[in-house]
């Protein structure tokens, strides 16, 4: 009991300074052989304003993610280098496990380093990165690729101004994903070949790893898990308004939901249960609420319309869209299908950007017992066979008595009548 | 003390020491292996029995059943026979409230035996109607001991024929009883009788339809009388009334063709009381005339109402199962789920020898003494040989209706024939002549039996009074022809004996299989792997697999299951059958619309098990091929016409979740030779799996029990995912 009130207390006063809900153990790994890496150092420098927990390290002298099995960090900032490979600590594996574990991830490369293991890793992502030397080019603009209201198109960033960007490293969705999306899109005149292998001679014959609006300067994927994966192609990026934004997105800070108080109850009285009826008024209510990190509270979201509810058997019985009843609080009461068997009450609320909200509730519908149905004699259609009843049983009791009293018919009276 | 009592008191010791051989012959099985509930559906009896226990009467009747059939549910109340639960818990309060504190599960292993010791006793009664004492104590000790019956009683084979064979001949002795007294008490009693069977088994509807035929052939032969209008009529509508208390029968009696015969008789009946009522009346030539249009019209209007009845579907069309009992190829064409069914394929004829021994050849004798006499109860024996006869050619399990007849027909031969040979103090040249009326000579020897110290000679009737003028009743021939026939017996007894212990004891839950030096082996594979799944899975886990295995899974494991073994819903199975058939790519879909977490299958190919899912996989594939002909085509799981499993299968087979399933790792282990097909995988014939994980095999690989994934954190396709996990 006393540990449980510590353990509050230790979680309220840990909530006060904390930025991201979920956690703010965040390891920044830097290969101080790359010149992005001082980028990663600043960055590293406004995480711990915000009251991150920031452990920076050196990518050889790295800690592993996991430690006995658990994850150690909750945010893993990567900064690579020259250095070819990032060790066995950060293959791809080790980073996908992370992920699926809950942890968030940023990649940081740029135009020179662009390490094999983050290629493998965000590949699985439906991120394609180019390989080392891959950079945009726009002949268009002043040797740099100048972003622009267009590169925000589907993306979950709003255009604030333009950036302009050097030494970009490429990218590409490439659709195996759905949950992968673009932070920044390439403007339609760039695109990215590989500066390496181009010796000056017949440089056309190289074709680009990407060109137009396809390519993307940063890009994002969510897990089904919540975890939020991030890459940005480069040091001026990271470091513009959007890179914090996506930052922050990445690490948990910024549209982070989560849902609650899932409840299910019969309309009429409120009574909660997993078994009802079938046809029984349903009432069906959930707390929906946002991370607000400037706040460091949970807010109640509201004014959203587009949460829907599905009460399905196999296939949905109802599609309702909830309603919002009370801050947070969003609600819709329904009548039961006429059909037994186990419902699930299914909320599956995906957007783009946001947390992924998903709950489902098995409910059993049960058929009407017997002494459940109406009455026969409520039932008009049956006055006919209840007066019939009436009648033979009336007529029994008539009979019986007459038949036993009367005397019987002689016989002669009857061969007379022959 | 006089003779008569001492008959009385040996008739008792007789019975006692017959009903204990009954019950102690079952069992075997708790002997040779432990208290355990065999099979199938006595699982799911059980699994109702104790949900009966322990939530009363009321929510029995309104089970909704979500452990199964998910996500549509069962209304079990309502879809099941109640009989064999209601009685077993009756039992069960009553032996706690007389200060015997039983399981439960004790109550349901013992059961069977215990009502086939009733049995044996309804036997003696039915034969003591149908001749005298002997025969209904040899048709007593018959149906005691033979293994058609007790195939399906043996301790823990906890299943509705248990109590339902017993209730057949309550209700038939019951019936005679009526029909030869004309009695109102009698026919109540036969409509109770029957209405207990009606709640406790489905073949409730062979005395639907046997009893009609009965009547309606006194009918044809006409024996006309008061007498069978009575018994008739009172059985009928009291027994109708009374079996439409049933839920899960409902309105059927009035609605389905299979009790149509019931219901047209009852309207005949009525008719020919009629027709004899207004021939008191009326002229001869007049009555001809009458009863011919009468007739006539009748015959017309009835059957232009099934007909038009049946088309409109008013009353229900006839459902395969009976379909297939007239026509045994009909099954194997249009309903895969009911020939799937090894029971309801045709018999084979040595299990006629081994189910009934040396009573398959005294049972047209004992019919033809019958057809000899042939008084009305007689015509009930001969109507019930017929029809039983061939119902039991038709399907297997229907041997189990035609046991009773064929031990109670054997008993009369062997009784006649000892009528005959076991006279030993009257000189064979002085028999009485020959009485005709039966009745009367039995009432004589009857009344004859306590004025001597010595039993008179019975009359002998029927078939064997022939043997008596000719002279061949000599004490030799007495002897040879007893000493025989006590061979007979004491084989017919050894013969039970053995088949009851070797071939019908087996729970099929746990397998036996003998060492190298003799001892036993067993293999418990199917209950570690529920075990497992009990103490391993989240409660409410759903759990796919083959049907047979759903009320094992639902009783061992107590967990939700897809499909079971009551196959109502021939749509869900075939889902099943589907996702089991397809490659990974189709069937994850259907794992997911179903929320399986766990995935079942037993594969025998390690220990050359050969009721495995690979050897029902045809049927999962025709079953499926029912609903979806357009994806699943059994043609394409034979390689060149071949069933294959080894690298000769065709793609098509080993892209199926089943065969993955069954095969996965399987070259590791016995260099990839399955024991049941004769074939063998290379390591390159691996499968390879996506979709799920293994999650546990057990001891002898008999069962294996696999994880669904879920879906991908990343978003990725699964095998996608799986490929970069296989790969790293």
């Amino acid at each position: 009991m006393r540990l449980s009130i510590l353990g509050a207390t230790l979680a309220v006063l840990s909530r006060v300074v904390t930025a991201a809900p979920l956690g703010e153990r965040t390891l920044v790994v830097v290969d101080s052989t790359g010149d992005i890496a001082e980028v990663g150092e600043s960055i590293s420098e406004s995480f711990k304003s915000r009251g991150h927990e920031v452990t920076v390290s050196q990518l050889k002298s790295a800690p592993p993610l996991h430690s006995f099995g658990e994850r150690a960090f909750d945010n893993v900032l990567i900064v690579p280098g020259k250095t070819k490979g990032l060790g066995h600590n950060f293959g791809a594996k080790q980073i996908l496990d992370f992920f699926n574990e809950g942890g968030n991830i940023v990649a940081l490369t740029s135009g020179d380093f662009s390490p094999a293991a983050l290629r493998d890793a965000a590949a699985q992502f439906g991120i394609s990165l180019g390989p080392k030397g891959t950079v945009f080019v726009d002949h268009f603009g002043s040797g740099k690729i100048g972003v622009d209201e267009s590169s925000f198109r589907d993306s979950i960033l709003t255009f604030t101004g333009p950036v302009s960007v050097n030494n970009s490293g490429a990218g590409l969705l490439t659709g195996t994903s759905k949950y992968a999306f673009p932070f920044v899109r390439a403007p339609v005149t760039a695109y990215a070949y590989n500066r390496l292998l181009d010796d000056g001679e017949d440089s056309g014959q190289i074709a680009p790893f990407v060109a137009g609006s396809r390519g993307v300067l940063a890009a994002g994927s969510q897990g089904r898990n919540g975890a939020r994966f991030a890459w940005i192609g480069s040091s001026d990026l990271a470091t513009s308004s959007y890179g914090d934004e996506i930052l922050q997105w990445a690490f948990q800070e910024r549209g982070v939901l989560r849902i609650r108080d899932v409840k299910h109850e019969l309309a009429e009285t409120g009574e909660s249960s997993l078994l009802y009826r079938i046809n029984d008024k349903l009432k069906f209510c959930a707390q929906i609420e946002e991370w607000d990190s400037e706040k460091s509270e949970w807010a109640p979201r509201q004014g959203a319309t587009d949460i829907q509810l599905e009460f399905k058997m196999l296939d949905p019985y109802y599609r309702l869209t909830l309603k919002e009843q009370s801050p947070g609080q969003y609600c819709t009461e329904f009548q039961a299908p006429d059909q037994y068997g186990m419902f699930t009450f299914l909320i599956d609320y995906q957007r783009l950007g946001k947390t992924f909200l998903h709950s489902a509730n098995v409910v059993t519908l049960r058929p009407n017992a017997n002494d459940e149905w109406a009455r026969s004699w409520t039932i008009t259609n049956s006055w006919v066979y209840l007066s019939g009843l009436t009648t033979i049983v009336f007529a029994f009791l008539i009979f019986v008595p007459m038949y036993l009293a009367l005397p019987p018919i002689t016989k002669p009276v009857g061969k007379a009548e022959k | 003390m006089d003779v008569q009592n001492a008959q009385k008191l040996l008739r008792i010791a007789i019975l006692v020491l017959v009903a204990g051989a009954a019950v102690l012959s079952r069992l075997y099985s708790v002997v040779n292996f432990e208290s355990i509930i065999h099979e199938f559906d006595p699982w799911f009896n059980f699994r109702a029995t104790r949900y009966l226990s322990s939530h009363g009467f009321d929510s029995f009747l309104n089970w909704f059943d979500n452990r199964t059939w998910y996500p549509l549910g069962r209304v079990t109340g309502g879809t099941l026979y109640p009989g064999l639960m209601v009685t077993s818990n009756v039992v069960h309060t009553m032996l706690s409230k007389i200060g015997i504190p039983l399981d439960i599960r004790n109550v349901c292993v013992l059961f069977a035996p215990a009502f086939s010791g009733l049995t044996a006793y309804m036997a003696y009664l039915f034969g003591c109607e149908l001749k005298d004492e002997t025969a209904g104590l040899l048709a007593a000790i018959f149906l005691g001991m033979a293994p058609g019956y007790t195939s399906r009683s043996v301790a823990g084979s906890y299943d509705n024929e248990a109590i339902a064979i017993t209730l057949l001949m309550t209700t038939f002795y019951f019936w005679i009883k009526a029909l030869k007294l004309g009695s109102v008490s009698w026919a109540a009693a036969c409509a109770l009788s029957y209405f207990y069977m009606v709640s406790a088994w489905g073949g409730y509807v062979f005395i639907t339809n046997i009893i009609p035929l009965h009547v309606f052939v006194l009918l044809l032969m006409g024996r006309f009388h008061s007498r069978v209008y009575v018994a008739y009529c009172t059985w009928y509508a009291l027994g109708t009334l009374a079996s439409m208390q049933i839920p899960f029968v409902g309105f059927l009696p009035i609605r389905s063709s299979e009790h149509m015969s019931a219901l047209g008789v009852f309207g005949l009946l009525q008719l020919v009381a009629f027709a004899d009522y207004v021939r008191a009346k009326v002229l001869e030539r007049q009555f001809r005339l009458f009863v011919v249009s009468f007739v006539v019209i009748v015959v017309a209007i009835a059957f232009a109402a099934l007909l038009g009845l049946t088309w409109l579907g008013v009353i229900a069309p006839w459902t395969g199962r009976f379909y297939s009992l007239w026509d045994t190829e009909y099954a194997r064409i249009h309903i895969p789920i009911i020939a799937s069914v090894s029971e309801h394929q045709p018999t084979a004829w040595p299990s006629f020898f081994n189910d009934l021994s040396f009573l398959i050849w005294l049972f047209p004798v004992g019919i033809y003494i019958c057809i000899q006499e042939l008084r009305d109860e007689h015509v009930f024996l001969v109507v019930y040989a017929v029809l039983g006869s061939y119902f039991a050619g038709v399907m297997v399990r229907l041997m189990l209706t035609l046991t009773p007849i064929v031990c109670v027909a054997g008993g009369l031969s062997i009784s006649s024939l000892l009528d005959v040979y076991n006279q030993w103090n009257v000189p064979v040249s002085k028999a009485p002549a020959v009485e005709t009326n039966a009745k009367v000579s039995k009432k004589a020897a009857k009344a004859k039996e306590p004025a001597d110290a010595a039993p008179e000679p019975k009359e002998v009737q029927g078939f064997f009074a022939s043997f008596k003028s000719a002279n061949i009743t000599s004490s030799i021939s007495k002897v040879v022809v007893l000493v025989t026939f006590f061979g007979y017996l004491a084989m017919f007894v050894s013969h039970s004996n053995f088949v009851t212990q070797s071939s019908y004891s087996s729970p099929s839950v746990v397998l036996a299989s003998n060492m190298p030096d003799g001892s036993q082996f067993l293999i418990d594979d199917f209950r570690e792997a529920y075990y497992w799944l009990r103490m391993n899975t989240p409660e409410d886990a759903k759990v796919m697999s083959w049907w047979d295995y759903g009320y094992q899974i639902g009783g061992m494991a107590d967990r939700t299951t897809l499909v079971d073994n009551n196959t109502w819903n021939n749509t869900h199975i075939a889902t099943v059958g589907k996702a089991m058939a397809c490659d990974e790519e189709t069937a994850y879909p259907i794992l997911r619309q179903h929320d399986v977490d766990y995935i079942l299958v037993v594969f025998g190919g390690l220990l050359g098990f050969s009721g495995d899912d690979i050897n029902k996989f045809l049927w999962m594939v025709r079953i499926a091929e029912g609903i979806w002909p357009e994806e699943v085509s059994e043609g394409r799981y034979f390689a060149r016409g071949q069933y294959r499993v080894d690298s000769e299968a065709t793609e098509t087979m080993k892209n199926s979740l089943m065969y993955k399933m069954s095969y996965y790792r399987f070259p590791e282990v016995n260099n990839g030779a399955d024991r049941v097909r004769g074939q063998r995988l290379s390591p390159s014939d691996a499968p390879t799996l996506n979709i799920v994980d293994e999650a546990f095999t057990s001891q002898n690989w008999l069962v294996r029990i696999y994880k669904v994934k879920d879906l991908d954190n990343l978003g990725r396709q699964v095998p996608a995912a799986a490929a970069f996990d296989r790969a790293h």
